[in-house]
């Protein structure tokens, strides 16, 4: 038996800055302690991330001192690892709303932020990759 | 009609690799009843053993057909259409798509974009964060340009 799921919102991939479209959301991540502290950061949507992830000076952006929270250890999938510290956040989106959300901030540079699977319990998601378009509704 | 020669497997494996992993990716389960259906009036009646057993390679075939909404694999609905994104960072976006020039001189650096400019850019966040907030922009929208080689597939980490 089929199980449909309907979706609230649809968006393109937008082009990155190698000119091949991929699956990112632009989101603001907020210092909770500080809401005047705002930055907005492209995040790629990545099912296999057992977290989300940033790079680690966007804490210092928004005030956070990223020392303050035990290192947490992420494995790759080189086998080799990096650390994070976990901090809360407010993430954010026009159309998804606004959420908390423990990520983490790495200690070593990343060419991507990722959303992960701790943000795909906070929402509904499909992706159609021909079409090269993601659905998005704001409700787990 | 449209005829095309029989795609052995061996044509299949020289296929150019990108889109080779980008067949790949696409559920074999979704080539049985539909595709075959489909490509087998129209261009591939030749090669339905090929689309049974070698489901990739069928489906390369198939990207070969410019995409049409609703073909094949249709998106769930509910009879509603979505509602189409509202991205604040639509210019900056459009910018960045159509200016790919300018970027590629930052390879490596953070820049910071609001709407067809580039307030600010550097080599650490908090540099251009603090430059963006001194010209007044209050939620500036960062990334980096990335100096990564070219022709590299991207993953996550």
């Amino acid at each position: 038996m089929a199980t449909l799921v309907s979706y609230d919102h649809d968006y393109a991939y937008p082009y990155d800055d190698r000119g091949a479209r991929c699956p990112i959301l632009q989101i603001q991540l907020t210092n909770p302690a500080n809401p005047s502290q705002t930055v907005e950061v492209d995040a790629y949507i990545d099912s296999g991330a057992g977290g989300s992830l940033f790079d680690g000076e966007f804490a210092s952006a928004i005030g956070i001192e990223l020392t303050t929270e035990p290192s947490q250890p992420y494995s790759t999938t080189t086998g080799s690892g990096l650390s994070a510290r976990l901090h809360e956040v407010i993430v954010s989106h026009p159309d998804l709303g606004r959420f908390p959300l423990r990520v983490g901030f790495s200690e070593q540079k990343i060419w991507r932020n990722l959303l992960g699977r701790d943000f795909f319990a906070l929402i509904q998601i499909g992706f159609r990759e021909r079409q090269s378009a993601f659905f998005v509704t704001p409700s787990p | 009609m449209a005829t095309r020669p029989e795609m052995t497997l061996s044509t299949a494996l020289s296929l150019e690799a990108s889109k080779l992993a980008g067949a790949m990716s696409v559920p074999p389960m979704a080539v049985g009843s539909g595709a075959a259906s489909v490509i087998g009036g129209a261009l591939f009646s030749t090669t339905i053993s090929a689309i049974v057993f070698f489901p990739n390679v069928a489906v390369y075939g198939l990207s070969d057909i410019p995409p049409t909404p609703g073909w094949l694999w249709s998106a769930p609905t509910t009879g509603q259409a979505p509602k189409p994104s509202t991205s604040r960072r639509s210019r900056e976006l459009h910018f960045r798509e159509v200016r790919q020039d300018l970027f590629k001189a930052l390879s490596g650096q953070w820049v910071c974009v609001e709407g067809e400019s580039i307030v600010a850019h550097g080599s650490d966040v908090a540099g251009v964060v603090a430059e963006a907030r001194r010209k007044g922009v209050q939620v500036p929208y960062i990334f980096r340009v990335s100096s990564e080689p070219e022709g590299s597939v991207r993953m996550g980490l």
